[in-house]
């Protein structure tokens, strides 16, 4: 059996670039467990993540808990012990199914608003929030995630299209910044 | 630009949402001719006033919902209500 490869982005080469007052920084490798919850659950599972659709959490072992549907969350990090109970819950793991990006600084609201559809205004989208958007036309999702009190947002799209999103940032941090 | 009302994510860009069609009930498949069915699955009133419409928010929730749009004045009526029992509101 061949030896598996070790998991890396989906950007080659230069994983991060950044500009006056922004960074962006490929974390695709991070584990991405989706979370579904059976319909006739009746909310167990929403109770014991303790996030509604549109927001967001940090549990106690650091991973960040991600309302992106109705009754469906994305688990971003590292697990120990957040695993959900197995009555009312379908698991599955994305973590090589989803690129991932961080952008971050004091102008990243400005990168991410000349590429994406919807109004990320502090007041539409404070941290914590989390929703579905179109960013550089693609359909991602978008989680507020601020890093030591600096604008910092999660954006996921496909992997197979990752290296485009990336780029696609990339070029408006350019173009804005 | 037309705004939907997404009982889930709030008022969102039309573009960001696909218009499913007319909301009508679906015929009874044992009691349906091959007729009847293609008109319920293609054909559309399309009145030049309020019309039950389902939407798909295909880039926010990924969810289904019916509500009444004006289709001559491109006004929404009637949305449906978000998971907390509140008209559409966020983002
Ligand atoms: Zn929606």
């Amino acid at each position: 059996m061949p030896e598996q490869a070790e998991f890396t982005g989906p950007v080659a080469g230069t994983r991060e670039v950044s500009g006056t007052g922004w960074s962006l920084r490929d974390q695709s490798p991070i584990p991405k467990l989706l979370v579904y919850e059976d319909f006739e659950s009746d909310g167990l599972v929403r109770g014991h993540l303790g996030v509604a659709f549109g927001a967001s959490t940090t549990a106690p072992d650091g991973v960040l808990v991600c309302g992106v549907r109705p009754g469906e969350w994305l688990l971003l990090g590292e697990r120990s012990g957040s695993v959900p109970p197995a009555s009312g819950a379908v698991t599955v793991d994305l973590t090589h199914g989803l690129a991932m990006f961080r952008l971050t600084g004091p102008a990243a609201r400005h990168v991410l608003a000349a590429v994406c559809s919807i109004d990320i205004a502090e007041a539409m989208l404070p941290n914590g929030a989390v929703c579905g958007a179109s960013v550089a036309r693609l359909a991602c999702t978008l989680a507020r995630d601020d890093v030591a009190g600096e604008h910092s947002y999660l954006i996921l799209s496909q992997r197979s299209a990752g290296r485009y999103l990336f780029e696609a940032l990339g070029d408006a941090g350019g173009s804005r910044t | 630009m037309l705004l939907v009302p997404c009982p889930n994510c709030g008022p969102r860009n039309s573009a960001d949402l696909t218009l499913v069609g007319e909301s009508e009930p679906r015929p009874d498949p044992a009691a349906t001719t091959p007729v009847e069915w293609r008109s319920y699955l293609y054909e559309e009133d399309n009145p030049a006033g309020w019309t039950r419409e389902t939407w798909y928010c295909r880039l926010g929730c990924g969810r289904f919902f019916v509500t009444e749009r004006h289709r001559a004045e491109n006004r929404f009526r009637n949305p449906p209500l978000g998971p907390s029992g509140e008209p559409p509101g966020r983002t």
